[in-house]
């Protein structure tokens, strides 16, 4: 019985939380939320109540990751499945003109629409092109080209593309795929420690990026 | 594509495990309200001795099911079914007139044991 009423639940707070809008949401898509908010109730009543079987707590439980999973995988399929369950962004201001229908339709106040744009840096409203109320509850805030900040492409300055740092050593402790991924080996890495004065064990961080550039930080006694 | 599937089967087993509880169920407060009718039947006629002794086979099988229930019944229902049963044991060796209240109290929380996981609209909602 709890796994059907596990499942109307499911859907009819879906449904509700869909009905709700998407600023209610936060960072969260809605079958997230849903499931996040359901879970910890879910699992705190067969631990608080010990009569109850402990079964009317781990069903639903499953029964909900089983929906989410089946529902995030089928919405990635189809887009009108996507955009029933989970909205699609609304664009509160287009061409630097607000849409004020569109705001009020989303609940979304001057106030709030002023709040997350200072929280973005942008200090004024006519520096914006375009504004997004996105299907997670954040706001996607994109400037006119000119008002955009300059890029070193833009610039004409040549840059050189040295890929992203991969953490080698993490408090101590070699990370061994990275330093695989990275293209290189322990002898290597034996040779930058001793660059560095410093024993596997002491390292509090190290990195290395595409142009084997290394950042080393070491342990600092913490009294 | 394999999370999915095994998504798919683990609600079809648990789809399977719901519908098979309720057939043990219904199957278990058959058993027992069989033997408790027995009793019942066996009071009306004034034979005591025939009706304590169908009370117990019916006990013995709740108490045989014993692992079952604590695992898929609540406590409180589990306590609510053997206090009844135990109540109208001693009120039959006792020859008092409230036994037949007491058959209406067990029959009652054997009934409430199946409504409670039955696949109908007032147990869902």
């Amino acid at each position: 019985m709890i796994f059907v009423r596990t499942l109307i639940l499911y859907f009819s707070l879906l449904m509700f939380l869909r009905l709700l809008g998407k600023r209610q949401l936060g960072e969260m898509e809605l079958s997230e939320f849903l499931v996040a908010s359901l879970i910890a109730d879910l699992a705190a009543n067969p631990l608080q109540d010990i009569g109850m079987p402990i079964l009317n707590g781990l069903i639903p439980i499953v029964t909900l990751f089983c929906c989410e999973l089946l529902i995030s995988s089928l919405s990635m399929r189809s887009i009108r499945l996507r955009s029933f369950l989970f909205g699609k962004p609304s664009m509160l201001i287009s061409h630097g003109k607000i849409d004020q229908k569109e705001m009020s339709k989303n609940r979304f106040t001057l106030d709030e629409l002023m709040q997350e744009m200072r929280s973005q840096g942008v200090r004024d409203l006519a520096e914006v092109e375009y504004a997004f109320l996105e299907t997670n509850g954040k706001l996607s805030i994109l400037l006119y080209t000119s008002k955009q900040p300059p890029s070193a492409e833009k610039m004409n300055i040549p840059t050189e593309n040295i890929g992203f740092p991969r953490i080698l050593v993490s408090d101590g402790r070699l990370i061994h795929e990275n330093l695989q991924k990275s293209g290189h080996d322990m002898t290597w890495l034996q040779r930058q420690l001793s660059e560095h004065g410093v024993e596997l064990a002491g390292v509090f961080l190290m990195t290395v990026d595409d142009a084997s550039q290394v950042y080393c930080v070491k342990k600092e006694l913490v009294k | 594509m394999r999370r999915e599937v095994i998504a798919i089967v683990l609600l079809i087993l648990l789809l399977g495990i719901l519908l098979g509880n309720i057939r043990y169920l219904d199957n278990l407060v058959e058993d027992i309200e069989e033997a408790v009718s027995s009793s019942c039947a066996a009071w009306e006629r004034g034979d005591t001795q025939l009706a304590v002794s169908e009370l117990e086979t019916a006990m013995e099988r709740w108490q045989s099911a014993a692992d079952y229930a604590h695992i898929f019944l609540r406590q409180s229902e589990i306590d609510a079914v053997s206090e009844a049963f135990f109540d109208l044991s001693a009120s039959l060796r006792d020859e008092e007139k409230q036994s037949r209240d007491d058959y209406l109290r067990l029959f009652y929380h054997l009934d409430s044991l199946e409504r409670m996981d039955a696949l109908r609209l007032s147990s869902i909602f």
